[in-house]
């Protein structure tokens, strides 16, 4: 049942508690509890509101720069990603496995209204940052009034 | 607790970076998803044959720093002194190869 057990990669904090769990199972599965407790209050993707712009933010680790789309419809900003192939050697197996291989896919509604003109993205360290300039508001225009007589 | 204890405390979120491991013959290799990490915000060392791993993000996320952090306890086959990390978009890759006495060596066999 512990097979990926074997190089004993696990976590020390696993089993640093594990003396909690009475039976086998229990013990079992501890480790995923404790991912849950840590990762719970991460967020994948955060929207900062900011005096002359919007910035989105999202978690993308192991993304092909070229994957990477984002799109502005209206009020709408669509994001497409997609996690590059692990490349994996040919005699190489998995002992244990995690991490997602998935596409990313999502869409959100703007807090205001953009420029979609001047919408910039930038992929660095795993995390796309796109920056989205809020709609310049529209100036009063003073009409000189004519005086006809 | 001290006062800055706490108010690093309270604007951090620690965080267990998901793992996937490999091993072939050669060795063995754990990628780590650690987005927002550079390289020289990460630190791995090996004591005892405990391989730390631990990373912050450079910029905040919803306002606070993200800690990353997971410790590994390595076999008796790994060859502590070969272990080498490189990080890119994200993911940390640890290469730990095995000792020699660890690996499968083929014996030819031949007829007479």
């Amino acid at each position: 049942m512990r097979s990926y057990n074997r190089y004993s990669l696990i976590p020390q904090s696993w089993w640093d508690g594990a003396g909690n769990f009475s039976n086998e199972i229990a013990d079992w599965f501890a480790p995923f509890t404790e991912i849950r407790r840590h990762t719970g209050t991460l967020p994948r993707m955060t929207i900062r509101e900011k005096d002359d712009n919007f910035e989105v933010r999202v978690m993308l680790p192991g993304c092909q720069p070229d994957s990477i789309a984002a799109e502005v419809v209206g009020d709408f900003l669509t994001i497409k990603a997609e996690q590059a192939d692990r490349p994996k050697e040919e005699d190489e197996r998995h002992i244990h496995c995690e991490r997602s291989v998935s596409r990313f896919e999502e869409t959100i509604k703007l807090p205001g209204r953009i420029d979609p003109a001047g919408v910039t993205a930038v992929y660095r360290n795993g995390i796309l940052t796109v920056s989205l300039p809020r709609e310049a508001k529209p100036q009063p225009a003073a009409i000189k009034v004519a005086i006809a007589d | 607790m001290n006062k800055e204890n706490k108010v690093e405390k309270e604007n951090t979120i620690n965080s267990v970076p998901v793992c996937d491991v490999l091993e072939n013959n050669r060795g063995v290799r754990v990628l780590l998803d650690m987005p927002g990490v550079s390289a020289d915000q990460l630190q791995v060392d090996v004591k005892d044959r405990i391989l730390k791993v631990t990373g912050r993000t450079a910029e905040p996320w919803h306002n606070r720093q993200i800690f990353y952090h997971r410790d590994f306890e390595l076999s008796e086959e790994i060859d502590c002194t070969g272990i080498s990390a490189k990080i890119k978009n994200g993911v940390l890759e640890l290469t730990l190869p095995k000792l020699a006495s660890a690996r499968v060596h083929k014996i030819p066999v031949t007829t007479e």
